[in-house]
């Protein structure tokens, strides 16, 4: 049967998701309460410093060689892994909570201590910076010459402020996610630039008593302002001993090595929680990012008067999304990174990936999001619910892609990391949120009439399910023209031929 | 009774159970009222409100009170009367004379709306297979039959709007229509004499691409072929440019990109427009209220 969107479907698995959150409670987060389980009607409204680390020379070791073979990934994994390590010492030494570790990506929240101190947020920022350098200090030397693996080079970027904490949605639900300001505003100034270093902004600098500079995202901190940081946090633990403790645990628990396996679509059904470096999945695949375009201005423009519209917006939208991926298209979703979907789509055997189907799937599934995204965005309106200004971002790349889990046994990461992926997160970036851009892998490995819906800019507007069937099957595409004569399999015969036909309208001069 | 409106009425009525249609009455012995729900391919199913009028053995229709459409829109193949131009009568003609054609009419209608939902998510008609307006489509056909005979690539190209043509120059032969692929220049004919103006260059079928490519003039008659597809391409912006003006003034409707009426006249009312439209319409709304 192929894979397809149907109206029906994502119209009552919308209402029902918007009837679970019908009420919801927005409170102030205290040093008690826990981060772990949050319920899903309910978000905390956290104080906190917010700092997300970027390995920059990840895109290096994904190129060390001319063809993205199974070496190019065994080497890129080993590389993650020895960093995960290394980071998830630091971050429990300095107690530090770990939010996510997406790819070359860490989201760390410093939470404590908590405003019933005084100069509290100032505290934060200061043990954040020594936290960050320790990061830039440690991973220097946690390289591996012998496997010609080298250290990471790191960027890290701090903001603190108010953000919303809301259940992730992830199995289990335990772990929390943050929906603010702070988040997003870290994340672009260690997104920001190819440079390393620590990078604040301007609120996190005054929180420190450091002047406001007009490019904050481009003036890291100096050595000397470090150093106060690091007086002032006093996190007791040294570069040295936290390099020690990880070479004594790598001698403990040497990292097994990476083993690759194909996964038989669909993707759906793939176990990632039984995943581990002697048991990872290797294929070609697509790699899509979907993400929530102005959710960040949408959150800063309800935090004060709406929070409970926030949460409800982020439910329902992404828990759509989600169902669309998974259950319409067959897909694996790889994790949500705050208000972002980035999944994996397969159409093959366990053999061989069909490359084409694989391809004009991905499609299909983007239009099929923006009609899912845009029906919710109808029914959350007509719950009286302000979406103004929300679009929806999709980007896709087609290679050989990983599925893993990495770090720690016992406190283990997703990861999925490939050229593609981070092609198609690229690929997401350079799109409004009425728009879909599809890599210039997919792009070739897609049939003419992918080619042609896409243009030679490789993007697309307003790209629904309805107009992806129809583009893609007016011009011969197998998957479409088999997912267009299934929805019309119920219709009335007269309408199922109809939609076969060409129509040549005319205006007449009257 | 083949061929008076009672019979065609009749004709028409027996096919609704085919369509999933719904009869809401007749209010005249050549008028038929139904209602049509239109399946796409995401499963949303609007349903349009219709009257068929009829005369002898051709029907046209158009929406009744409780519109998912524009009143009035060129671009989306509703005429000033609002019936839709399903076809366009010299050459696409369909005279409904029995089951078979009834059907077929029926048919195109249900696409023509199929149509309609993409046209308004898109802002611009989706297949690349309308007809030019008014008097312009009798030289867009010839314009198509031209490039039939030079490369099908061509007739793909017209269809999706990526050829044009526009005057250039004024020299010893008057002006030259230059054949554009992309706003880039492929080709120049001379307007008064109509030949190539250049047949010593390579032909514009695929034997004129490649490491030996073949003049126009030794082409077979693909000279004459494009003479004539240059022509009628200047007709046919000539003809567009009159079918505009024609209607200058008209209220638009504000769903189309690029529409020639937008640049001279007023937007219609977002309200009059419902359903299939909603989003857009939504969105407007929305918008003016914010300033």
């Amino acid at each position: 049967m192929a894979k397809n969107w149907h109206r029906d479907r994502a119209a009552e698995h919308i209402d029902r998701k918007i009837d679970e959150v019908k009420t919801v409670e927005v409170v102030d987060y205290h040093r008690d309460m826990s981060l772990e389980d949050i319920p899903r009607n309910k978000a905390y409204r956290v104080d906190a410093v917010h700092l997300y680390a970027d390995i920059l020379n990840l895109d290096d070791m994904l190129h060390v060689t001319t063809e993205e073979g199974v070496m190019c990934h065994k080497r890129t994994l080993r590389f993650l892994n020895l960093h995960y390590r290394a980071v998830h010492r630091i971050l429990s030494r300095c107690a530090v909570r770990r939010v996510d570790f997406h790819n070359q990506r860490l989201h760390a929240l410093i939470a404590r201590p908590s405003n019933s101190e005084t100069d509290a947020e100032t505290k934060r920022v200061h043990l954040a910076v020594s936290v960050a350098q320790l990061l830039i200090d440690v991973l220097q030397e946690t390289g591996d010459a012998d496997a010609s693996i080298p250290s990471a080079k790191i960027r890290v970027g701090i903001d603190t402020g108010e953000a919303l904490a809301v259940n992730n949605g992830r199995r289990g639900g335990r772990e929390p996610l943050f929906l603010g300001a702070p988040a997003n505003h870290a994340a672009k100034m260690s997104g920001g630039g190819n440079r390393i270093g620590i990078y604040l902004t301007n609120n996190a600098r005054e929180a420190i008593g450091l002047k406001a500079v007009e490019k904050p995202a481009a003036t890291a901190l100096t050595g000397s302002e470090v150093e106060q940081c690091q007086d002032e946090a006093d996190i007791g633990v040294s570069k040295d001993t936290i390099v020690k403790e990880w070479k004594e645990d790598l001698e403990k628990h040497p990292i097994g090595a990476f083993a690759f396996s194909r996964h038989t679509p669909p993707l759906r059904t793939l176990d990632i929680t039984s995943l581990t470096p002697a048991n990872s999945k290797r294929q070609e695949a697509v790699s899509v990012y979907a993400d929530i375009d102005g959710f960040t201005a949408y959150i800063a423009k309800h935090i004060e008067d709406a929070p409970e519209d926030v949460v409800r917006v982020f439910h329902v939208i992404r828990a759509e999304l989600d169902r669309v991926l998974t259950r319409d298209f067959d897909g694996r979703r790889i994790r949500f990174i705050g208000d972002c979907l980035h999944g994996l789509l397969c159409d093959g055997t366990g053999h061989s990936t069909d490359d084409q189907e694989t391809v004009s799937t991905a499609t299909l599934c983007a239009g099929a999001l923006r009609s899912s995204f845009e029906l919710a965005l109808e029914k959350l309106w007509d719950e009286k619910i302000d979406v103004d200004g929300l679009g929806l971002a999709i980007g896709f790349e087609f290679g050989p892609m990983t599925v893993t889990r990495l770090g720690m046994q016992g406190d283990r990461v997703r990861c999925s990391v490939s050229r593609g992926v981070l092609v198609s997160e690229s690929e997401q970036s350079r799109c409004g949120g009425d728009e879909a851009a599809i890599g210039a892998s997919a792009y070739d490995a897609g049939t003419q009439a992918v080619r042609d819906l896409f243009g030679t800019k490789r993007k697309v507007k307003s790209l629904d399910y309805n107009e992806a069937v129809e583009a893609l099957s007016q011009k011969d595409d197998k998957t479409a023209v088999l997912a267009k004569r299934e929805a019309f399999m119920l219709a009335a015969p007269a309408i199922a031929s109809a939609s076969e036909r060409t129509v040549r309208p005319y205006t007449e001069m009257k | 009774m083949i061929g008076s409106a009672a019979s065609t009425i009749d004709t028409l009525a027996a096919c609704l159970p085919a369509l999933g249609a719904t009869e809401l009455g007749r209010t005249s012995e050549n008028e038929l009222d139904i209602a049509l729900p239109v399946t796409h391919s995401d499963g949303h199913c609007p349903i349009y409100h219709l009257r068929i009028s009829i005369t002898g053995a051709s029907a046209s229709v158009k929406e009744l009170a409780l519109k998912l459409l524009p009143t009035f829109c060129p671009e989306r193949h509703i005429n000033a009367d609002g019936s839709f131009c399903l076809f366009w009568r010299a050459v696409d003609d369909i005279a409904i004379d029995g089951p078979h054609s009834a059907l077929e009419w029926w048919e195109t209608l249900a696409r023509f709306l199929q149509h309609q939902t993409r046209a308004a998510r898109l802002r611009r008609w989706p297949d690349g297979q309308a007809r030019a307006h008014g008097a312009a489509a009798i030289h867009q056909l010839r314009a198509e039959r031209a490039a039939e005979r030079l490369d099908d690539r061509l007739t793909t190209d017209i269809q999706y709007g990526r050829i044009s043509a526009a005057l250039h120059g004024s020299g010893a032969e008057g002006p030259a229509i230059r054949v554009l692929l992309d706003g880039k220049r492929i080709y120049s004919t001379w307007l008064r004499s109509k030949r190539v103006v250049n047949l010593r260059g390579p032909c514009i079928c695929p034997a004129g691409k490649g490491q030996r490519p073949r003049a126009i003039r030794s082409c077979g008659e693909h000279a004459a072929a494009a003479a004539t597809l240059a022509l009628e391409l200047h007709s046919m912006t000539v003809q567009e440019r009159r079918f505009w003006a024609a209607f200058e003034g008209h209220l638009c409707c504000g769903t189309m990109n690029d529409c020639p009426l937008a640049q001279t006249s007023a937007r219609a009312d977002v309200d009059g427009i419902r359903g299939a439209d909603l989003t857009t319409a939504r969105c407007l709304k929305r918008y003016e209220s914010l300033v």
